[in-house]
């Protein structure tokens, strides 16, 4: 009788041990928001017409070495003697792919380029000293 | 003959501006540019004007919990930006590489489509415990700065707001966190507000952190351009 009740003690505490050992991995096995998140994911898309396309691309991807062309204003020189800012706010509406380039240089060497601008209003000259100083960082 | 040269003259020189897209961004603005992936790329609207959304953007319902309409606010301090605030930050911010776009959505969205210029760190790696890689690496991406071994006095000096104090964690230095926009699915969508609360509760400065909350389903219903990653 004595050892019935141990044996049925000792089977008891693998019970209770084994039972909470398990905790932790029915937890990590399911997470509810992220099974969800994921079922959902699987039946969903964007629409296809709002996808990229040709037309959402510039001819000539803006590559650190292989830009020269904005595609977006047929201009070949930037109004003269205009103010640092004035000759941001230009670059931004009439050449935005040179902008974006122009606004990652540093303060110092945005200010480099607005000094060459005011020698040489001409934006092929003002892109080609933007892409060396872009190169040079 | 001469009246009718110069009339096309006239007509030809005008139908530049007079091209304008039918359907535009914003009121004189066919497009938004920005980078993504090291492409130029155009966001545009769908120029049909009898389209309708197809795919699952265009369900209503959805299980809530989880899928629960979210507030528009979603935590202090933290501005809620709509589609114009968005293109703003596009242009000046991401544009200077001085904040970042998150798709905070998980891979299994984020594959599926996403708004150029978004990079993605999925909500899930900013509840990682402070010295997950994972985590380490995503805020420095943003601009923080791991701390180590730092004293009790300089702690102490930092709670009284001197040394960039209000910036700064026993674990991170945020005095040079950039501006990060962060969107998911939409107003309908938990995963950029718990990547937001988690950025907060690691010290993110509330100030350089913004709500994009129309998120995909809005950018959907404007017919705005989205890109498949790595297409």
């Amino acid at each position: 009788m004595v050892v019935n009740s141990r044996y049925t003690g000792q089977c008891l505490t693998r019970l209770i041990l084994l039972f909470v050992c398990c905790i932790p991995l029915v937890t990590l096995a399911s997470d509810p928001y992220m099974d969800a998140l994921n079922a959902e994911a699987d039946s969903v898309a964007v629409d296809p017409a709002s996808e990229k396309q040709e037309a959402n691309v510039f001819d000539q991807a803006p590559t650190l070495g292989g830009w020269s062309n904005d595609a977006q204003s047929m201009s070949q020189d930037l109004p003269a003697n205009l103010e640092q800012e004035d000759f941001e706010e230009s670059l931004k509406l009439n050449f935005y792919g040179s902008y974006i380039f122009y606004k990652r240089l540093d303060d110092a060497s945005q200010a480099k380029v607005y000094e060459y601008y005011q020698d040489n209003p001409s934006i092929e000259l003002v892109r080609q000293r933007i892409m060396e100083l872009k190169k040079s960082r | 003959m001469m009246n009718r040269m110069v009339l096309f003259l006239v007509v030809f020189f005008l139908a530049g501006p007079l091209a304008a897209l039918e359907v535009q961004v914003s009121e004189g603005r066919d497009q938004v540019q920005v980078i993504h992936e090291g492409e130029l790329v155009k966001i545009r609207r769908i120029q049909d004007l009898n389209h309708q959304i197809t795919g699952g953007f265009a369900k209503t319902s959805r299980k809530c919990p989880p899928f629960c309409i979210q507030p528009l606010v979603v935590a202090p301090g933290v501005e809620t930006v709509a589609e114009l605030e968005l293109f703003a930050f596009m242009e000046d911010e991401l544009a200077g590489e001085e904040g970042f776009l998150i798709d905070a959505r998980v891979t299994s969205w984020f594959e599926k489509g996403t708004i150029p210029g978004s990079i993605n760190i999925p909500f899930t790696v900013f509840e990682l415990k402070p010295d997950d890689p994972k985590l380490v690496e995503a805020l420095q991406k943003l601009g923080g700065k791991k701390r180590t071994d730092v004293s009790d006095f300089s702690r102490s000096l930092e709670s009284l707001g001197l040394m960039g104090g209000d910036k700064k964690t026993d674990y991170w230095d945020f005095n040079q966190a950039r501006e990060v926009v962060l969107w998911c699915n939409g107003p309908w969508c938990g995963q950029s507000p718990r990547a937001i609360r988690a950025l907060l509760e690691l010290g993110y400065p509330a100030e350089k952190l913004k709500y994009y909350r129309g998120g995909m389903q809005m950018w959907q219903v404007f017919g705005l351009t989205t890109v498949i990653p790595g297409s």
